[in-house]
């Protein structure tokens, strides 16, 4: 990692530099950045498998997937007579790629070994199971925060398909953790990941079409894992493939429905996920709103929908909300609540 | 199932201010059902109830209702469920 940040220096000169890693390669970058402190203006990771600190919402999950991203690693075939038969794997696997991806993408892997004539990956697969459990390390995630130079450690959404398509809010098939890098570059940059969802390529595809391999995976993973009080997952078939633990919805009498909520400071990762777990909780209730304080948390965010045929199409997601105005009157309208 | 209905008296028309999760400041006009949902919710920041907003004889009957539902075996309180407006 060191070598190709010294040769793009050699080759270009000294210029801000921003380092776009996929996958793996985020974990090797987050843990070079680790060692050498921050070579780039800005790191933007998507989709590495690294797992939340302690106490995210979704640690949990998080946590089950690294023996099956390294144990995955560790099982694949180490040599191919051609890249097309790897190409030919992920495309049996992999729905949602652009058509030359999967050539690309088999050809970035392997590396011709003129010896055999055939070809063999780059990455020997014990290396790469190594990474991913050694990534799969939580502090990886916390420590970036540390790295000499950085800024802030925050969370950072990926785009999704349906976002684009619809143009609404719809919750995105991706989070991160985001820390600027140096911080004289105020910031401008962030260093922004996908924490896997498990195997995290799977995620991309519209999990309708996986519908069974969800079902068996479920099964493997969380074997008696009570699910009846998601929602249907077929209403949510942009959603990630991976349902948050639902929240418990607090009720009168109890006192934190009470007290006023406090003002969210700061939108990080620990708020995104509470938003993501409401959302959740919301439509499996299913009601048309829920502040956080309904769930425990005495922060001031709602979330609400109130279309529910078309689920995200209208959820909106509130931080700190203030009624700036209020006119007319409505009476005898229904006002129900538990 | 604990389910109560009341008449509460809204504004039929609300503009509220809020951040999104991208930190964007949003304006959202909202009336009919949105603006009920957002008035019930921004209400819950507040620690305000519905409860607090009806008439004392309604509260009383809300909370024997409830206390019945829960000796009956119909409600328990630990027990997620549906929130509506």
């Amino acid at each position: 990692m060191d070598v190709v940040w010294h040769a793009i220096n050699r080759e270009l000169g000294a210029k801000r530099s921003a380092g776009l890693f996929h996958s793996l390669s985020g974990v090797t970058a987050a843990m070079h950045a680790l060692k050498y402190g921050a070579r780039y203006d800005a790191l933007v990771l998507f989709d590495p498998p690294v797992y939340p600190r302690e106490g995210h919402p979704v640690q949990y999950l998080q946590q089950s997937d690294k023996e099956s991203l390294a144990s995955r690693a560790a099982r694949r075939p180490e040599r191919y007579k051609d890249p097309i038969d790897l190409a030919k794997q992920f495309a049996r696997r992999l729905k949602n790629w652009v058509p030359d991806a999967y050539e690309l993408m088999a050809r970035a892997t392997l590396r011709h070994d003129r010896a055999h004539g055939d070809y063999i990956l780059a990455c020997p697969r014990e290396y790469e199971a190594h990474v991913f459990s050694s990534g799969a390390n939580p502090d990886l995630w916390p420590q970036m925060a540390h790295c000499p130079g950085a800024g802030e450690t925050r969370l950072r959404r990926s785009e999704s398909r349906r976002s684009d398509a619809a143009g609404a809010d719809w919750p995105r098939d991706g989070r991160g953790v985001g820390t600027s890098l140096r911080s004289d570059s105020r910031n401008e940059s962030f260093f922004a990941n996908r924490t896997s969802r498990r195997v995290h390529s799977r995620g991309r595809d519209f999990p309708s079409r996986h519908s069974d391999s969800r079902r068996r995976f479920r099964k493997s993973t969380f074997g008696s894992f009570n699910f009846r009080r998601l929602a249907p997952f077929d209403r949510f078939d942009s959603y990630p493939v991976i349902q948050m633990a639902l929240l418990k919805i607090r009720k009168f009498p109890d006192d934190v429905l009470k007290e006023p909520a406090a003002a969210v400071k700061n939108i990080n990762g620990s708020v995104e996920g509470l938003i993501d777990s409401m959302v959740q909780t919301m439509y499996a209730a299913p009601g048309v709103g829920l502040a956080a304080p309904q769930v425990g948390e005495s922060k001031r965010i709602i979330v609400l929908d109130t279309n529910h045929d078309d689920p995200g199409k209208h959820l909106l997601k509130l931080i700190n909300p203030q009624i700036v105005e209020a006119e007319g009157k409505l009476s005898g309208k229904r006002d129900v609540s538990r | 199932m604990i389910d109560y209905t009341a008449d509460v008296e809204r504004a039929a028309r609300v503009l509220v201010r809020a951040w999104t999760v991208d930190e964007k400041e949003i304006e959202i006009e909202a009336d009919e059902l949105l603006a009920v949902a957002l008035q019930h919710e921004i209400d819950h920041l507040d620690g305000k109830l519905f409860i607090d907003r009806i008439s004392r004889i309604k509260r009383e009957l809300y909370k024997r209702k409830l206390k019945k539902l829960i000796k009956e075996g119909k409600a328990d309180l630990e027990r997620p469920s549906a929130v509506r407006i």
